[in-house]
Order: C-alpha cells, then sequence, then structure tokens
C-alpha cells in the first residue's frame, strides 16, 4: 500500500510530460514521413489496387481501379514489350486497363520485393522485383516474376508516377 | 564487471567444469542442463542465426537446369562472400537472386560489352565457340547474337536437353549475384 502511494505520487507530476512525448511520437511516426516512406506508401497502395483476391466483385474492383488513378501523374509512359500495355497513358486510361486485366483474372496477387529508392531533388526512383500470381478466368495458373523501375515526380507534395519500365529479370 | 563475466563465459566452455566427467554413454550424449549448457546453447543459436542468415544461405535445388553439375534436388549453401572482392570469372557459378525466396544456379559464360549467339547448339562468345565440357547432353539451340549491356553477365544452365523456350538463361544485371554455392 506504501508502495502503490508512493509510486503514484511520482507519476502525476510527470503525466502531462508523458502526454506531451506520446503525442510528440505519435505526430513523428504517423504525420512526419519521409520522402523514402511517401514512395513506399505508393507503391503498396499500388500493389493493393492492381491485386485482385478471390472472390472480390465488381464494385470492389471499380474503386480499386478507380483509387489506382491518384497514384499516376496526368501522363504516365509505360516500357514494356506488350504492345497492348506500352505507350503513354492518362490515369483514366491506365484504370481502365487494370479493370480488362482483372476481368480476365480469377485472382492475381501482387507483391513487391527488394525496393531500392533514389531520390533527387523532386524526382525519385524506385527499382524493385515484382511477382505475379495468380489464375485466369478459365483456371489456368501462373506464377511471373519482372524487374520494376517507377520513375515518381513530387507534385504539390504527392509523389506521383510518370514512368514504369517493366522488364525480364533474365533477358535471352 | 566485465571481467568477471568474461571470465564466467570462458569457464562455461571449458568441460566438465560444472559437472563430472561423465560415468557412461548417456552421460556423455545428453547434456547437464546447467548455466553453463544454456550460455553455450543461447552462443550458438546466436552465431548460427548470423553465419545462416547473412554468410552462408542454406539453399534447396529444386529443377534440373544445371544437370548434370548439380542433381534435380538437392541442398547446397549459398556462399555470399564468394564474389565480395572480385568479379565472377567465366564458367564460374553463380547464384543469382530472382524474387522473394527464389534463387536460380547458372553458369557465367559472358561479361558486359559481349556477343553472345547460340548455333546448333553451341555456344559462341565474340564469334568463337566456347569449350564447355561441363555440358553432356545434346541440344540444338539456335539463338541470333546478342551483346550483353553495361554492368549485366550473361548466365546459362548445364543442361541444354530441354527446348531453349523452356530454359530460364539470359543476361542479368551484375547486382543480382547473390553469391555461389559452396560446393
Amino acid at each position: 500500500m506504501v508502495n502503490k502511494i508512493r509510486i503514484s505520487s511520482f507519476i502525476k507530476p510527470l503525466l502531462p510530460l508523458l502526454a506531451v512525448i506520446a503525442a510528440v511520437l505519435i505526430w513523428y511516426v504517423y504525420f512526419n514521413k519521409t520522402d523514402k516512406e511517401l514512395i513506399k506508401e505508393q507503391l503498396y497502395q499500388f500493389r493493393t489496387d492492381v491485386s485482385k483476391y478471390a472472390g472480390e466483385g465488381m464494385a470492389q474492383s471499380i474503386l480499386k481501379c478507380k483509387a489506382l488513378e491518384k497514384l499516376f501523374d496526368k501522363t504516365c509512359h509505360v516500357n514494356i514489350n506488350v504492345d497492348m500495355f506500352a505507350g503513354s497513358f492518362s490515369p483514366e486510361e491506365i484504370s481502365s486497363k487494370a479493370m480488362y486485366c482483372r476481368s480476365h483474372c480469377a485472382s492475381a496477387a501482387v507483391n513487391f520485393y527488394n525496393i531500392k529508392i533514389t531520390i533527387d531533388g523532386d524526382d525519385a526512383e524506385a527499382s524493385l522485383t515484382a511477382s505475379l500470381d495468380g489464375a485466369s478466368r478459365d483456371g489456368k495458373r501462373f506464377n511471373e516474376y519482372r524487374e520494376l523501375v517507377f520513375s515518381f515526380k513530387k507534385i504539390e507534395g504527392k509523389w506521383l508516377i510518370y514512368k514504369i519500365d517493366i522488364h525480364q529479370i533474365i533477358e535471352k | 564487471m566485465l571481467r568477471k563475466w568474461l571470465t564466467f563465459y570462458l569457464q562455461c566452455w571449458r568441460p566438465y567444469r560444472y559437472r563430472q566427467a561423465p560415468a557412461g554413454l548417456a552421460d556423455f550424449v545428453l547434456p547437464t542442463l546447467n548455466a553453463a549448457f544454456f550460455v553455450r546453447l543461447i552462443t550458438l543459436i546466436i552465431v548460427s542465426y548470423i553465419v545462416f542468415g547473412t554468410f552462408l544461405i542454406p539453399t534447396y535445388i529444386k529443377g534440373g537446369s544445371m544437370e548434370p553439375t548439380y542433381k534435380r534436388i538437392g541442398v547446397n549453401f549459398c556462399w555470399r562472400m564468394r564474389y565480395l572482392l572480385h568479379d565472377p570469372q567465366r564458367q564460374d557459378i553463380v547464384i543469382i537472386y530472382y524474387a522473394d525466396k527464389v534463387l536460380l544456379l547458372k553458369r557465367v559464360v559472358a561479361f558486359e560489352g559481349e556477343t553472345v549467339e547460340f548455333r546448333n547448339g553451341d555456344l559462341y562468345i565474340n564469334g568463337m565457340k566456347l569449350d564447355e565440357p561441363y555440358v553432356k547432353y545434346a541440344c540444338d539451340w539456335n539463338l541470333p547474337p546478342r551483346k550483353v549491356k553495361k554492368d549485366h553477365i550473361y548466365v546459362v544452365g548445364d543442361n541444354r536437353s530441354m527446348p531453349i523456350e523452356q530454359h530460364k538463361f539470359g543476361q542479368v544485371a551484375k547486382d543480382r549475384i547473390y553469391g555461389a554455392p559452396l560446393w
């Protein structure tokens, strides 16, 4: 009992200070994000929006594709050796292409590994290894790996994608 | 204080310091659960974690692209320090980081700026046929000449008995070299 009184009387005056420290920590963790963290967040958002999990409905697909638009600059250049997906596209076009791909897949889980980010002023580049694991509507399974390089531009405090390079990890 | 701890730690490694000499086989094989044993156990766990998690990565071989040099299924270790101070040499076997937990075991055949070509199953580097005693199965691969890009190496498996489309080979960025097999 004596000990309890002693501890509480010791902590009580420190409570405001502890509250301030906690508030600063929360602010630091949640709001004071570095550019690298912000870029990583964009990448994770991209990964979530392009992935299609089993049982996902049409409404969710539309919402995800709509959310994808917010990650891109007015024009985004895509370098890939598939004619249909190569070229310069607006966010809306990217969204509709994502919708088209989703309609052909029963499931498609995208994952990113080995992310390396380099920042140069308002420009940044993120290179990573991506895996695409899933199944088509006719039940054919696929498991592909590619090397991706995302180019970002900081516009009004947001890192937006303006270029994506997709190529094989091992090129014949 | 530090000296005291160090003395205690070193004593933990001395045989029979905290127990009697083994009387029989069971006594010899089974550990005595005392402080010295736990110190040794924790040391072993930490050292294993560092060694096998950083320098010597246990790998499981699955696939026959390096047959007959490496069997279709097997176990090996990836020695990550192999190319720390120098680049791989031609015909070295390297382990390539592919993705998450997937590594590729391949042989280096060409370096940046060199031209690689397959003619009727023979490998040509800069127009010269490469002697490959490790290739035991005949193949009929044909691949037009191509130049290895900057900071890339060209890797191929030893087993070329399958169609060219089914074999994963080609140029890969140098920074994807993960290490070399231990044996």
